[in-house]
């Protein structure tokens, strides 16, 4: 009996060692990396100018001078340059409302962000802001534990002017709403580009791509194997290595969509995500293109003339212009089209949960509408890759600067009236992964794309049930 | 019998000092141990039900239904089982040859002794790093040496048949210094007179290390089958990491602990993450058990066979 007692603690130890660290972080091209910018100081000299003169009234000021003091504590997965660029703003939200003091806390990567997010909600110990993708937070907002900003973006005095509301561009709000209510504001948004190699489309005097055809054709002109392996030493594209949620700009340009949020429902076993799915693969099965593999990022082979194109996030931008290698230009394009030109934003919102006090509440709109000001947002898309969440930024004397000097930075705003934001109901996650995964079966050669359209379908069917039923 | 109430209680607690020594670590067993068992154990069977707030709202076997039918499971339980089939009798004959090469007199005995140690107090994420630059197609060490005999580059990590034997080679190299540690205190509590006698009845090195030494391991060999298998059947960390947070090229790495992590912390499908913790918790028991049987069998057949002779 002693030995069976011990024998079930010792089982009991393998089981409890189940849930392990987390080291690594989900999309790597947001770590590492040191700062680059040169021009910080300049531009930051110049905002701490503006954000004096704007933004607050003088009736908000007195009022908080008299207020008393509050703490809220802000949950990020920004580092290196981005989380510079978090800190200065901070600081400077510090120096106008000096009773409130925010805590930036840097839990790592998204991946593990949305654990301790996940855990802390079980412990009912939320943080009063964090960033979160809309596909994360609707389990919250299902929940009742995000809270609806309508009161305070609508307040007169705390919240938004009419005008002020449609800065912001309508997918980035849309994002954030659900229902009538709105739970987040957009914070750091990103577009996926096509990254390429100027000197390479140069030398092969090919037009940078602008429909499915021309990419292939291109792709495939430019995959070269210089040793005769077999294996191409350039690939004509390199995509990132998990297509699930990715493959979105490709169904929407096929004129599907990936998932029917209303009924809940996915959207794989269709004419549409099989033309998608029929085009990436052709290129695949031709070797013209291939994901990053160990490369991790789809940029890395591009930076070191191993690939002449990738499909990456705008968010890698500080990382291309400091890892380069020296002799290759790297410039952005919009994605190809095919019956429309859809392309994809992504990247995080920021929620403030229902916990803690009104005045941690009040605190912490204050300082997300100070986050997503004008003047802030330039500031943040200036310092980092991301792209500004407010049209005016672009005539910000900030931003317009950055602009002159890096046009790439430019094509978020010609994009953006083709822009859409990804699938985001409960359970959206677990169904692309079911899609990625015959995705992956079908680039490999294991499996043919009517069969794996069919369980993509079914799996993720399933995939959603469960998830909604938490 | 008179039942006496205090005799009853000095019977159950008559030892309180031993309960109190026991308590700290009881405790602790019961509160992140013996608890996540039980309520693992009761959310495989939650159907409905809020997470937040434990509310349950259905019950049922839909999770362990739908386990036994997904196709992802399956895997895992395969992949699993192969690592463990393989890699765990080669890492025990492994460390028991260099435990034994280690026993004898050789120069440089605990320089050779703190290499084979290494790997296991090193943390398995740094590990795997390492091991992934090494095995990295195009600028990795292991490709390199090849190439210089003229062997062409193998895709390591992003060839899925690739996957299951690299985790095997880690697995082994990983555990080998522990091993061969617990080999050698077995080897050196061996009575030297054994090998004394059985040299005088003209047994060679062979003979000696397959009646002397290994009869004598069996206790220590026994050990070791068991924690191996546990650890094998544990597999996640280097999987995690050496694949950058997938479970290798098409799944090819997906253990039982990955498709749990995934499901719970991807997914936050709950209860069926429980659901195959449990099962898992019960296939690890059942080997264990198992592990235990055969001994007692093999055990019980010796004294037999003992008894047998000396009736003769």
């Amino acid at each position: 009996m002693k030995r069976m007692t011990a024998l079930c603690m010792a089982a009991a130890v393998t089981l409890s060692m189940t849930a392990c660290s987390s080291g690594s972080n989900g999309q790597s091209t947001e770590t590492t990396a040191p700062a680059a910018s040169s021009q910080t100081e300049t531009t930051a000299a110049e905002t701490k100018a503006e954000t004096a003169a704007t933004e607050t009234t003088a009736a908000e000021m007195t009022a908080s001078a008299e207020k008393e003091e509050v703490e809220i504590t802000f949950w990020h997965a920004m580092s290196g340059v981005n989380e510079e660029a978090i800190q200065k703003i901070t600081d400077d939200f510090t120096k106008e409302y000096p009773h409130i003091k925010v805590t930036l806390m840097n839990q790592g990567g998204y991946l593990d962000l949305f654990d301790k997010l996940m855990a802390s909600a079980k412990a009912n110990q939320l943080p009063n802001l964090a960033q979160i993708y809309s596909n994360r937070l609707s389990w919250y907002v299902d929940k009742g534990l995000a809270l609806d900003l309508n009161t305070y973006m609508n307040d007169s005095e705390l919240g938004f002017s009419a005008e002020e509301k449609a800065d912001f561009p309508d997918m980035f709000m849309d994002d954030c709403i659900w229902g009538d209510k709105q739970y987040a504001m957009p914070f750091n948004k990103s577009q996926m580009v096509l990254y390429y190699n100027v000197d390479m489309f140069e030398e092969a005097k090919l037009e940078v791509p602008t429909t499915w055809e021309e990419w292939a054709d291109a792709a495939e002109k430019l995959t070269k194997d210089t040793d005769g392996d077999g294996e191409p030493d350039i690939y004509g594209v390199v995509f990132a290595n998990n297509l699930s949620t990715d493959i979105a700009p490709w169904v929407r340009q096929a004129g599907g969509d990936t998932i029917d949020e209303e009924a809940g429902k996915p959207m794989f076993d269709t004419p549409e995500m099989k033309e998608a799915i029929e085009f990436l693969n052709g290129m695949f099965q031709n070797q013209s293109a291939r994901f990053a593999g160990e490369d991790k990022n789809a940029n890395t082979p591009v930076q070191q003339g191993r690939a002449a194109m990738c499909v990456a996030s705008t968010s890698a931008l500080p990382y291309i212009e400091s890892d380069t290698m020296e002799g290759i230009t790297i410039n952005a394009a919009a994605l190809p089209g095919h019956k429309n030109n859809a392309q994809l934003y992504y990247g995080t919102n920021v929620t403030i949960y229902d916990t803690g006090s009104d005045a941690q509440k009040e605190a912490s709109w204050l300082y997300l509408k100070f986050l997503t000001s004008t003047e802030n947002t330039a500031y943040f898309a200036a310092q980092t890759g991301y792209i500004p969440v407010r049209k005016s930024a672009e005539t910000d004397p900030v931003f317009a600067e950055v602009l002159a000097q890096k046009p790439m930075k430019q094509l978020c705003f010609e994009c953006m009236d083709d822009g859409f934001q990804g699938e985001r109901c409960t359970g959206s996650i677990n169904a692309l992964d079911a899609l990625g995964d015959q995705i992956d079966l079908i680039f490999s050669g294991e499996k043919e794309i009517d069969a794996a359209l069919k369980d993509a379908q079914a799996n993720g069917e399933k995939a959603i049930a469960e998830a909604q039923s938490n | 019998m008179k039942y006496k109430p205090s005799t009853f209680w000095r019977k159950a607690f008559g030892e309180y000092k031993a309960w109190l020594y026991l308590a700290p670590a009881l405790i602790i067993l019961f509160v992140f141990q013996m608890y996540p068992i039980i309520k693992s154990f009761l959310m495989g069977f939650y159907t409905e039900f809020d997470y937040l707030h434990d509310i349950v709202y259905g019950w049922g076997f839909d999770h362990f239904a739908d386990l036994a039918q997904d196709a992802d499971f399956h895997l895992a339980i395969r992949n699993t089982c192969y690592l463990t089939i393989v890699a765990a009798p080669l890492s025990i004959l492994i460390s028991l040859l260099f435990a034994v090469l280690l026993n004898s007199n050789i120069r440089l005995r605990g320089v050779f002794q703190s290499i084979y140690f290494l790997p296991f107090v090193t943390s398995m994420v740094a590990v795997s790093i390492v091991w992934a630059w090494m095995l990295n197609k195009d600028y990795g060490l292991i490709n390199s040496i090849l190439k210089t005999f003229g062997i062409s580059k193998v895709a390591w990590l992003t060839n899925p048949k690739m996957t299951l034997p690299v985790l095997v080679v880690l697995s082994i190299w990983k555990g080998l210094g522990y091993r061969v540690i617990i080999f050698l205190a077995g080897l050196q509590g061996i009575d030297q007179r054994y090998y004394s006698a059985a040299r005088l009845d003209g047994a060679g090195a062979a003979s000696r290390f397959f009646h002397v030494t290994v009869p004598m391991l069996r206790p220590t060999i026994f050990f070791l089958s068991v924690t191996t298998v546990i650890d094998v059947f544990k597999t996640f960390d280097e999987v995690y990491v050496m694949y950058s947070n997938e479970p290798g090229p098409l799944k090819s790495g997906l253990t039982i602990v990955y498709y749990i992590f995934t499901k719970f912390y991807r997914h936050w499908e709950f209860a069926s993450a429980a659901a195959a913790a449990f099962v898992l918790f019960l296939i690890i028991l059942s080997i264990t058990l198992l592990q235990f049987a055969a001994v007692r069998l093999a055990r019980w057949y010796e004294e037999r066979r003992q008894a047998h002779e000396e009736m003769e």
